[in-house]
Parts: C-alpha cells; structure tokens; sequence
C-alpha cells in the first residue's frame, strides 16, 4: 500500500534523501531494458540532429547519422520524447520490461514552431523551451551561414534575432560592429551584451584601440561563424538575472559543433568562397569659393578646373571630389578568399568536430586587409551512460590593417570629404592655390595639412595583430535519472598587439608626424570561468513534477597593457620605440571578479504548465567599498494551453503563453568607486601627487527590473509560427556621472546612483512555410520590434553633455540629439539673411543654452524580412532586408564641410554652403550660418535617418549525388549571392549607419568620415567526403 | 511492481543499496568502473560551500595600478609629494593660462578655431575654458587646472600650518614649507582673478568678484612673506604678488611698499617644463611651435627700440619662412623665441615687475629712471626720456608689455587699464564682443553649492 504523503513532506523528504544518496551510495541498478528506434522525417530521411529523452529525467540520446539511438532504462512505464531543432516534438508512452528490447520509432515533423527545441540555461542539464517564460532567441547558426551571406558573426547574428540590433558602422574588413539588446539600459556601464562560447564566459570588448574613428575592432567576430551550431540571445533581466551581475545588456550564447557519434569512417568537408568588393557610395563634392582670386568664371586662371557658380551671389567655386574622379579615386575592387574545411566523427563513446578556416580579404581602400587563421577542436567523451565530457578549443590567428579614416587629417575621409580644392592639381599638373596667389602657396606644399594625396595615406599602419584561444571542458555527471550535475571550466586568452603609425617620409604631408611616429600597445586579457552546478528532477505526484537547480560561479577578467610611442625615426625601416629618437614607454592593468551562486526551483503540470522562481546572489570587486553582496529574483510562468485536453481550437495546434519578472543588476565600472591621485612631476624629476577622481564609497550596482510577456503560437499545423512579446523594463540607481565642482580640486566626475532609465517595447516575429511541396518550398520570416529607451531620471542639476550635439537629459532618449532650432527667417534681395527676422523656437534644456532635443540616434523600430525558396530540393534562394526607423543621425561630413572664415581662402565646402540661397532654406541657411558663428545649431545637419536596406541574397545548389560520387564526395554545394546590395533611405549624407565612433561602447552617434560597406559578391564551393 | 520516481521508492531502493554496500566493502569495484565515488560528489558540495566562504578574499583585486588611492595622502611619508604635486599643478596650470590670456589679449591670435577666446565672447557654458582638465592630446583647459592647484596648494598650506606634520615640520608657521605653499596658493588666486570676472573657491562658495579674489590672494601672499625661514626667492615672489594685488586693488601705497622691496635682479623662475610627456611640457612652446594653434598677434611682432631699427630683444618674434601658416592653413604664425622648447622655463614674478609697478604708481622721473635702469639689466643700451606724464606712462605701459610679454600679465594689465584709467586696448574686430573677462564657468556655477 501507498503511504500518501502531502508534496510538501515528499519534497522535503526526496531532498534529504537525495542529499543522503549523494554522500553515501551509489545508485542501485536492477537488471535495466533496452528502447532503440528510429527517428525520421516525412520523407524518410532520418533527422540526424534528433535527440531521444524521457520526459522527467535526465536520461537521453542523439541519433546516429542513420537516425538510430539507444536507451538503457530500469523497467516501467516511461513517456519518450523525441525533439530535433525545427521540427515538432513527438510523444510517445513506452513500457520496458527487463532484459528485453523494445523499439520505438518517431516520425517528425517539419514545424516553424520551435516549441520543444533544448534552449540555453545557466541551470545544469537541458532545458526545453517549453518550460522557461522568457523569451530566448535562437538562430541555428549552420542554416543561416549556409542560406545566407555571412562571412563573420556580426553579419549572422544581424536581423536574425527580434530586437538585436547589429550595426555595421564601417565597410572597412576587419572592423567590428555595435551590438544593442532591447536598446540602451545603462549610461556609464557597458551595452555590450554579454558573449559565452560553449559555456564559459569570453572577451566582449569593442573598440578598446586606436584612434580612427569609424571602424574600430571587435572580439565578436574572432570567431568563426561555421563553426557555430546556434547561437542563443537572452534578452532581458528577467532572464538574465541568473547570469550574474554583467549580464543587464543581454546575454549571447554560442554553442560550437560537435561530432556526430557515427559508429564508423568519419565525415570531411572542405571548401572555398572566393568574392569580390565594390564601393558604389556616391561621395560629395567640394567646393572653394575662388570669387576674391579671379576676374570671373571664365577667367584663365581657372582653365584647368571645373567651376561652378552661384548665380545668386555671383560666387564662383572651384569643384573637385577626390573620392570620385577617375584620376584621383584611391578606391580598388576589393577581394574576399576563404578556405575551410572540416572533420567529424565519432563512434559509440567519443565523437569530434575539427575545422580549420583561411581568409584573406583585403577591402576596397588600399591600405585594409584582414588575414584571419580558425582552427577549432571539439571533442566529447562518453566514457559510460553517466559521464560526459566536452572539451572545446578554438584558436585564431589574425592581422587586419584598418585604413586611416575618421575624423584624422591623416585619414582618407578627412582628404576626401573635406579636401581641399585649393590644393588639387589642375589638368596641367599645377596647384590651385599656387596659381590663385601667383606665388608658393602652403596649400600645394607638403605641410598643407588637411589635403594629401591618397598615396600618402596609404603607408599608414592602423595595424592589429591578434592571437586568441579559448578553451572550455564540461563535465555532465548523471549518476541516478533523476540527477544532473555539470562542472565547466574556461579560459579565454587574449593576446594583442596593436600598431598605430605614421612611417617616416621625408615628404610627408602631415606636419605633426615628421620624422615618422610609431605606437605600440600590447592588451593582453585573461577571461576564466568556473561553474559548477546540480538540478534534482523528482516527482511530487503523477501529474506534478519539480526540479531543483543549484550552482556557483566565478568569473575573472583581467586586461593588462604595456604600450611604447616613438617619435622621429631615422628612416622607415627601423621602427621600433628603441629605434626612436623620443620613445616613452607606459603600463596598465585591470582585473575585475565576480562571484555568484544561484538558486532555482520550478515545478511543472502535466507537462503544459510551468512555474519557476529563482534567486541569485552575487559580488563584484567593483562594488564600493560600503556594499554588499547583490541580490537578484527573478520568476517565470509558461503555459501550453495547446496541450489542455479541452483545447479544441483548430487552426491553432499550438498555443503557450509565458510570463517572466526578473531583477538584474549591472556592476559599475572597475575603479568607478576609488578615490585617487595621480603622478604630476616637477621638472621630469621629482613626483607629486595630484588629486583625479573624488570617489565614491557608496557606489553600488544598476538595478534593473523588468516584466516580460507573451506568447508563442503554431497555426495551422505549425506551418506559421508566431512569437509575440512585451517588454517592460526599468534600470534604477543608474549610474551617472556627476561633475564636482572643479574648485574642490577634483577635475574628475564623481559616479553616482542616482538615475533612471525605462525601456519598453514589443517584439514580434512570425515564421510562414508558405508552400511545402515535394518540389517546391517556401519559407519567409518577418520580424518587427519597437524599443522606447528614456532617462526618465537623471538625478543632477543639470543634463549631461556629450560633445556638442547629444545629451543625457531627463524626459528623453538616451544621447539625445541637441540644437537651437530657428523657426523662421528671411534673406534680403542679396541672398543674405536678414539678422533681425531670426526667430527662435521656445524651449530649453535647463542649462539657459536655448537648445531642445530634435532627434534621438537609436531607432524607435526595427523590421526585418528573410524569404526562402528551395526548388527540387536542390536549388535555394534566399533574401534579406531590414529596416531600422524613428531615429535620426548627425552627419559630421556635411557639417564639417563648411569655411572657417565668411570669407577668404579656407577649406572645403559642400552644396549645401556654397548655394545656400537656392539650396537651402532661409531657415536652413540661417541655422548654417548661426552654427558657423556660436556654435549650438548644430540641428540642420540632423536628419532622419530612417532606411530599408536589401543585405543579402543568396543561390545555393545542392548537387546531385550521381556528379558528386564521380568526385568521390558524398556531397556538394555551389553558393553565390551578394551583400549590402541596395539602400533606401532619405538620410543625405554617405549611410545612415556609418558611425564615426564605430562599434566602441558609448553612446555617442555621428556620422561622417566613415566609409560604408561595400557592395559584395562571392561564389563557394563546398564537398564533402 | 513497476519502479517510479517517487519518494517511497527512492527511499526503498537507497534501503536496499544500504544494505548491500554495508555487506560489501569494496563497492566501487562491484558497481562498475566509472561508477562516481560518492567522494567526489561531496567534494564538489564542499568545495562549493569553500568558495561561498572565501567570497572575499575572492574579491581582493589589484588597486589601480596607475593611480594612488586617497587614504594614502594622509600618510606622513606623502608630504614630499603632496607638495611636489601642489607645486606640480599650479605650473601645469600656469603655462596654458598664459596661453589663454594671451589669446583673450592682443598677444596671441587664434590659428585653430578658437574663436570665442581670441573674440573676447566666451560663454559661461564654454567646456574648454570651464571644465576640460589636461589634455595632452588636445588644448587644456583653464578653469579646472588653475583651480586644482587653489585647492592642493592651500589644503597643502593648511594642513602643513595646522601641525599635520609636526614631526617633519616642528615650526610650520615660519617654515619654508608652508610659505611656498601659500606662495602658490596666492598667486593661483591672483591668475584666476585677473582671468575671470567673479571667481569660487574649496568647492563652496561665496562668488568672489575680483576685488576680493584679490584679497584672498593677498592673505595667502602675507603668510609666506611672514615666515621667518622662508626662502627669500619665496619671500621676494610673494611680495611681487602681493604688489600686484594691491596694485589691482588700487592699494597703491601698499603696493609701492612691498614693491619697493624686492630687488631689481629678483627673478623667480619656474624651470620645471620637460620633455616626458605633453603633459610637461611648456604648453605656451606648444600651442604656437609644435602644434601651431596661435600666432603671435601683430601689435608684437616686429618691435623695435623705440624709433630705432633695433630689434626688441625682449619680444625676439619671428616666422619660420618653411612653416608660415597655423595648423588651420590661413592664419599667418608668428612664433616666440622665448619658449623654443619643450622644457623652457617661464618666469612668475620679477624685479622688474616691481619696477614697473612703483614706476607706474610714480610717474615722472621716478618712471623713466626705472624704465631705464631695468633695460640697463636686459642689455639694452637705447635710454628714454620724456618730461611728459601721457608718455611717461605710455612708455611704461609700452615696456611692461615687451619685458612680461606671455608671463600672464596682460590681461591683468588691461583690465587694470580700462578700469582705472579708462583705456580701452582690448583686441578689437569683425564679431568681437566686448567682454574684459572671462565670465565664472557654469562648471563651477552648477556643481557649487554655495553660489
């Protein structure tokens, strides 16, 4: 008989006797069954990626190449389910008798719905996504590199996920992108989400290096995109908050390749992408105003220049446009060469994964190249049924040059935006100003500053080499069904060198570099990891099972530097700082650690509903001395109510709603807190002390709350998928900076808690197989997200600057775009404006400056749609588009082309400048002029930079086995598609998305100097064997 | 029976388990190879409690290597550095303010864009002026760094006056230490109130019109000159600055007093500049030699000995004919030869600043025969003469501008000028405004609560 026991005491019961069983014994084995099967698709063909697992415990297996698995279980009665990414999960009930063999075979189908598919968790063992509330993006990663045309993870993860924003602010190769989950969420800490490779926590810095501005460098993409399986996003606190105390700006999670436990032979594949890159940007022309210098437009002087006039003024301009004229343009067709292959295997207890990758591209200006060497070793060991070990290593090798561009007068950009025309050379070989003046002008000599030949500019070295190894084992212990417990340990190492120079030339251009300079600096970063952690799975009744998760965590993170400058060298060959005539030499370091352990429970219901609660603690050495440890709850609801035995709505087969709260917390800045001096020195020998930052004691993490809810449905036998979910976040004692008054000595900010910012938004995304034929099939994705970002408090008396056209401000978006707006004016008959008809309009910052916000630089939404037509189950073709919008950018390449005097000989100007009167508004024109004048009006160069862009297009072949076996392969592939293929967009300057602060982690937007991404084609070829 | 998950069963087949390894020792061996030892599941447990506990050694990471933290300027074994840092910052300060009141004057003219200073229309929210620190890669600020060396000089006066180092110090009132703290305490005082309109100091108010930064910098000066073992390169600066006060103030009996009391071959020169990094460097070098932002303006450039073809050695100005332009291409650079390097010294005070200011309170004979023994000094053999007041202080006006040119007393000069004798030789131009000052920053104005 059944003794009945309330769950309660069952609970608490189970768990002290699952403690007892931990520390004595070993658990029992009864004479156990085997369960074998097949699982397959609707066309026969066995789903090699499927795993078998009984529902309730830990006990599972991954088919073989052929579809088959093997279970050994203790007799009983056991449901049996069998799951694979993109299909529906199968149920079956299965009863195992000792000593006896029972076959179980499943059928899966095709399903846009990935309702059953394992997601990430921080919790040990697997987790499907039936079972968590929040909303957990998924992108599977080998579907995309192959449909797509991707060649680094930014370019996968872009347009993917719903409200992950990856914006390629360069075309440069080599360069990184900005990375934003569900917008900004912290003003002085990091908006880069978090990265973890196979477990363990990497380097997520971009932009740390360098001083060209456009493109910086990322340690997103140093990773091979062929080698991910999926890569998972976790958006908000409400689930991040059992990740730790970084993990506010969102969690992205890649899981590597692994072998395939074939029993016999193993599988190679190799290939190549061969592409080619065009610059097809229209670049602004530049005008210098010769009017003072000449009799007219057709004087003599100007014959060998093309000239423009204002016939308004009667201004007469002489034009170029070094960037576009077939004589001067420094652009080239840019190469892309890839080579990859792969290896993997296994057999009953050990399977691999090994690949290694070579790319060369070298980008559409001269000097950009990146050289990047992959090579990855996965390997998973299955000693017995109850021990697993994972162990995944990836190295790369890489060396980019990125070209000089960026608000630099040693950049391309600054050349050739804002070139001046006074020093181009006319058809006859002469210099502009040298034939204006009559005499030598500085403007054609090699100290005319903003104005050099592309020839010059290309033996500057933007130089990063890196060397990069990750590491991370897993351990998964299951010695009883009901028991899961996982150690992971990582490293992540980081090795740097990074080269800024200017080389010696005796002729060179620019005045400050004479002699040549060279800088060097060496980051070297260390991230580790260490993890363990347990979940218990036990039932409490029939129909009520629970599981229980447990685990600690610590985290390292460690950068240190030593830099040299030198300056003035000998000649171009020896370059090291030893070799320079003044070489100063510099060191820095920083480690950050974070500890945490976390506790969850989740009970669920029949299988359909689920509850979790969860609470993690954490500590940071950030934190201000006078702080504690960091708690974080967090509880999450998911219902099925497809699978409620009453459900009888047709068209929707499948049905969850989920609910998640959660409370995460952002650490603030290592050293944010200290208060310090820093070294002055008195005549380079004797050190003082001198007072740099007051200091916080108090100082304590972000808090971050967020409520999440949604749904996500499958219609019509899961042929459409729809995702659907509610965001609403706030982020209190955000950290600001608060300026002290200087004459308290400090001239550093003070960091504050004392601000807030709230974010809310919708996500949605909907998943169509259109058409499922034998011969034709059609799927399309389209995504949508909106994302309202505002400091709704900012705590100080007045807001916070950001250069000159942003804003941290109370009431408004983040890095607000500022100006004094004029609301009307009038020119005379002269073409001039008239100063008394300036009018302004109301309003004010609070800083008695007049400015009000015009605009904000993070779009307001967000869409994306990719379509696939797969023909005859061989031919495929894929598109891209996506559209950001509500946002507007400041475009520096249109304001900085302005004169520095009214008058006179000066550099560049644009259309907008040299025909102000007919080009532009009198209110344009008087904002132009204004800004020239005081500054502050810097609004008529902000503009709407909503665009749709088409980003790729793929065609890829599946060839037919009979051609394939003539070469020995099992399989082929031939690929070609295009990237950045079109851009539609209102915004006048070069792209919307170009950013002079490239992917660094702030908030600052401005666009100019900046080159875009090129228009890209390429082919490949893959075989496997 | 059919096995289940729950309790009951659990517990019975953990019973059975229990019994069957109390009969058999050696039940690793007869469960299988890899069977866990219990051992290692408890190690795991304990080692996880271990790490939970030694949370915060855990946490103990490096300090900041390049910075020193507070707690340590309390330390005794700091005050050599606290006063090399005092005196550290109020030169780094002085080079640029220089700069800055040059260019607001008509010493300087701007060649980079830095068109509110050199235009005289400098707003209250001009970050450059009012809140940039240091900024090796750019143009330093003015405000922020003469301010941090206010405040490290006096808390350093203080802290020294108030026994803080008793030890090291037994007599801090006379002591040497003291009076050149106050030494810079007071002429930082004195830069920003000849540079500002209205001024604060400590991080709390009041707002000080200049008269009384003045004062306060004249108290500063008293103490130094009080101090019975004070250097007398000490004392004699600190009387030339308290001169300068009173002469501001129009305390001009004071100011002929302590003037006349300082020698004519005095000379306090900060030979303190060197090459180690930007920071160090003689930023008045900098911003007209090697990053060519300002020009020498024309009312300096190409003086002679008065109606002689001489040139002025004491404004040696000259453009380079292969570098003739500023960094913006157009404006015309003219540089100095006083500051030809990196590490040039810059002189703070001066006999001959005296001179200037007893010959400016005097007049007549008194001014011509000073006039006339300080050019004896600088090696000019040219004698002046005149009976005529208007240009006897012509004259004097004329050669204090030539003997200070870009020591930061300009600007000074010609508020003084404008306010006292109503004349008015402010740059004027096309966009000019017509400020005398720079107004109090609203970096100070918005984070001081006590204005």
């Amino acid at each position: 008989m059944r003794v009945r026991r309330s769950p309660w005491s069952a609970f608490t019961a189970s768990a002290a006797v699952a403690l007892a069983a931990l520390l004595c014994a070993a658990p029992a084995r009864a004479q156990q069954g085997t369960l074998q099967g097949t699982v397959s698709d609707q066309t026969g063909a066995a789903v090699a990626s499927a795993s078998v697992r009984v529902v309730g415990s830990e006990k599972g297996a991954i088919v073989d190449a052929q579809g088959h698995y093997t279970l050994q279980l203790a007799p009983g009665t056991y449901r049996v389910a069998a799951q694979a990414l993109g299909y529906r999960r199968v149920v079956k009930s299965v009863t195992i008798e000792a000593g006896q063999a029972q076959t179980l075979d499943f059928l899966l189908q095709v399903s846009a719905v990935q309702l059953d598919e394992v997601v990430a968790s921080v919790t040990a063992g697997q987790t499907s996504r039936r079972e968590v509330g929040t909303d957990i993006a998924t992108i599977d990663a080998s579907k995309q590199v192959e449909e797509g045309a991707v060649t680094n993870f930014s370019q996968l993860l872009h347009a993917r996920a719903t409200n992950v924003t990856v914006t390629e602010t360069s075309g440069a190769v080599g360069a990184g992108s900005r990375i934003r989950v569900r917008g900004i969420n912290t003003l002085t800490g990091s908006n880069n989400p978090l990265l973890i490779i196979d477990g363990v926590r990497v380097d997520n810095e971009t932009g740390l290096l360098g001083i060209n501005r456009g493109q910086t460098f990322s340690r997103f993409n140093d990773i091979n995109p062929q080698d991910i399986k999926s890569i998972e996003v976790v958006k908000g606190p409400s689930a991040t908050a059992l990740y730790g105390s970084e993990a506010s700006p969102g969690v992205i999670i890649i899981t590597t390749k692994s072998g395939s436990s074939e029993k016999t032979g193993m599988k190679a594949t190799i290939g190549t992408e061969q592409g080619f890159m065009r610059d097809v940007t229209s670049y602004p022309t530049n005008y210098a105003d010769v009017t003072p210098y000449v009799s007219g437009a057709n004087d003599s002087k100007l014959s060998q220049w093309p000239v423009a006039t204002n016939s308004t003024t009667g201004q007469v301009f002489v034009t170029d446009n070094p960037l576009m004229d077939a004589s001067t343009r420094p652009f080239r067709t840019g190469q892309q060469a890839g080579f990859f292959g792969n290896l993997r295997g296994g057999s009953d207890n050990f399977s691999y994964y090994t690949s290694a990758r070579f790319d060369d591209d070298q980008g559409v200006l001269p000097s950009n190249y990146s050289h990047k060497l992959d090579f990855r070793a996965n390997f998973q060991g299955r000693p017995s049924d109850i021990l697993t070990e994972d162990v995944s290593a990836g190295y790369t090798s890489s060396k980019t040059n990125l070209p000089k561009s960026g608000n630099n007068t040693s950049g391309y950009a600054a050349n050739g935006f804002a070139g001046r025309p006074f020093s181009s050379l006319g058809t006859g070989g002469e210099c502009l100003a040298t034939v204006l003046a009559g005499t030598a002008s500085s403007f054609c000599d090699k100290n005319g500053n903003v104005r050099a030949g592309f020839d010059k500019i290309k033996p500057i070295l933007s130089l990063d080499n890196v060397e990069r190894f990750t590491i991370s084992s897993i351990t998964t212990l299951t010695p009883v069904s009901w028991m899961v417990n996982t150690a992971k340990v990582g490293a992540d190492i980081t090795n740097e060198t990074f080269q800024d120079a200017i080389p010696y030339d005796p002729d060179i251009p620019f005045s400050f570099a004479a002699g040549g300079q060279n800088f060097l600096t060496t980051p070297q970063t260390r991230t580790y990891t260490a993890d363990l952690s347990t979940r218990l799975s036990y039932k409490l009744r029939d129909d009520l099972r629970a599981q229980t998760s447990g685990g600690a965590q610590y985290f390292q993170h460690r950068i240190s530097t030593v830099s040299c400058q030198g300056y003035v060298f000998p000649n171009d060959k020896a370059t090291a700082c030893d070799a320079a005539v003044t070489g100063l030499g510099f060191s820095d370091f920083t480690e950050k650690v974070e500890i945490g352990a976390y506790l969850q429970q989740r009970f669920s219901y029949n299988d359909y509903l689920f509850v979790t609660g969860a609470l993690r603690v954490d500590d940071n050495s950030s934190l201000g001395s006078q702080q504690g440890a960091i708690w974080s709850p967090s509880a999450n609801a998911s219902f099925v109510v497809s699978d409620l035995p009453s459900w009888k709505v047709d068209f929707i087969n499948e049905l969850r709603l989920r609910a998640a709260w959660g409370e995460a917390t952002q650490a603030p800045p290592q050293y944010a807190a200290d208060r310090t001096y820093v070294t002055s020195a008195l005549h380079g020998s004797t050190a003082g002390l001198s007072p740099q930052d007051p200091g916080n004691t108090n100082l304590g993490p972000e808090r971050d709350k967020e409520f999440e809810a949604g749904f996500n449905a499958g219609l019509w036998d899961s042929r459409v998928g729809l995702d659907f979910t509610y965001y609403d976040r706030t982020s209190n004692d955000a950290i600001v900076p608060r300026s002290v008054a200087p004459s308290t000595g400090f001239p550093n900010v003070q960091y504050v808690n004392l601000g807030q910012i709230k974010n809310h938004g919708f996500e949605a995304s909907l998943d169509a197989q259109l058409l499922q034929r034998d011969n034709l099939a059609w799927t399309a994705r389209l995504q949508w997200s909106t994302t309202h970002s505002k400091v709704t408090e900012l705590g100080l008396s007045t807001p916070i600057f950001l250069g000159f056209s942003q804003v941290i401000a109370q009431g408004y978006a983040p890095g607000a775009y500022i100006s004094r707006v004029i609301t009307s004016a009038a020119r005379d008959a002269n073409g001039n404006i008239i100063p008394s008809s300036i009018q302004y309009s109301a309003g004010d910052l609070g800083d008695g400056s007049g400015r009000v916000v015009v605009g904000q630089p993070t779009p307001t939404n967000t869409e994306s749609f990719q379509t696939t037509v797969t023909l005859l189950g061989r031919l495929t073709l894929s598109t891209l588009f996506d559209r950001e919008a509500g946002h507007q950018v400041y475009s520096t390449e249109i304001a900085g082309r302005n004169p520095n005097n009214l008058g006179g000989i000066n550099s560049s100007f644009g259309d907008m400048w040299a025909y102000r009167q007919t080009q532009s508004t009198p209110v344009q024109q008087a904002m132009m002029e204004q800004n020239q004048l005081l500054g502050d009006h810097a609004g008529v160069f902000i503009y709407d930079a909503n665009f749709i862009k088409w980003r790729e297009l793929t065609l890829s072949y599946q060839v037919p086995t009979f051609l394939t076996h003539k070469l020995g392969a099992s399989s082929a592939r031939l690929y070609g598609g295009a990237r950045n293929l079109a851009t539609i967009t209102k915004f006048p300057g070069v792209d919307p998305e170009a950013n002079q602060n490239g992917a660094r982690d702030n908030l600052r937007v401005v666009e100019g100097n900046t080159f875009p991404a090129p228009l890209t084609f390429y082919g490949g070829l893959t075989l496997t064997f | 029976m059919n096995s289940t998950n729950d309790a009951t069963a659990v517990t019975e087949r953990i019973q059975q388990q229990r019994e069957r390894t109390m009969r058999s020792p050696r039940w690793g061996r007869k469960l299988g190879r890899y069977r866990p030892s219990g051992r290692i599941v408890g190690t795991i447990l304990a080692g996880t409690m271990l790490l939970l506990t030694a949370c915060n050694q855990l946490l103990d990471v490096p300090p900041n290597p390049k910075t020193v933290p507070g707690t340590e300027l309390t330390d005794p074994n700091s005050l050599d550095a606290r006063m090399t840092g005092a005196e550290a910052d109020f030169w780094f300060a002085y080079d640029m303010a220089i700069v800055y009141g040059g260019l607001f004057t008509d010493e300087l003219v701007d060649g980079t864009g830095l068109t509110a200073v050199d235009q005289r229309r400098v707003q209250p929210d001009n970050g450059l002026i009012g809140s940039t620190d240091e900024a090796p890669e750019g143009i330093d600020g003015l405000w922020t760094p003469m301010q941090r060396s206010a405040a490290t000089s006096k808390s350093a006066e203080v802290d020294i006056g108030a026994g803080s180092y008793a030890d090291r110090i037994p007599d801090p009132g006379n002591s040497d230490a003291e009076a050149r703290m106050a030494l810079f305490a007071g002429y930082s005082r004195l830069i920003l109130g000849e540079l500002f309109c209205t001024t604060a100091f400590d991080g709390t108010g009041p707002e000080y019109s200049s008269a009384e930064t003045y004062q306060l910098a004249a108290d500063h000066f008293t103490v130094a000159i009080q101090a019975s073992n004070a250097s007398s390169d000490v004392v004699y600066a600190a009387t030339v600055g308290r001169a300068r006060a009173e002469l501001q103030m129009g305390d001009d009996a004071k100011a002929k007093a302590d003037a006349s009391n300082v020698p004519l071959d005095f000379a306090l020169i900060g030979d303190v500049y060197s090459t180690n990094s930007e920071k160090e460097n003689n930023d008045i070098w900098n911003m007209l030699t090697l990053s060519q932002r300002f020009s020498v303006g024309p009312p300096f450039r190409g003086l002679v000995i008065d109606n002689t073809s001489t040139p002025d050695p004491r404004v040696d100005v000259f453009q380079d004919p292969n570098d003739q332009y500023a960094i913006d291409g157009s404006t015309p650079l003219y540089q100095s030869a006083k500051y030809l390097k990196a590490d040039s010294p810059i002189r703070l005070a001066s006999g001959y600043e005296a001179a200037y200011i007893v010959a400016e309170i005097d007049g007549g004979q008194t001014a011509v025969n000073l006039i006339n023994q300080i050019r004896q000094a600088q090696g000019i053999s040219q004698q002046f003469s005149s009976t005529n007041e208007d240009s006897i202080q012509a004259k004097v006006r004329d050669e204090r501008r030539r003997t200070l040119f870009l020591e930061g007393q300009r600007m000074g000069d010609l508020r003084r000028y404008k306010a006292r004798y109503g004349l008015d030789l402010f740059p004027t131009g096309p966009n000019f405004g017509t400020e005398t000052c720079f107004p109090l920053p609203n970096a100070e104005r918005d984070n001081n609560p006590g204005i």
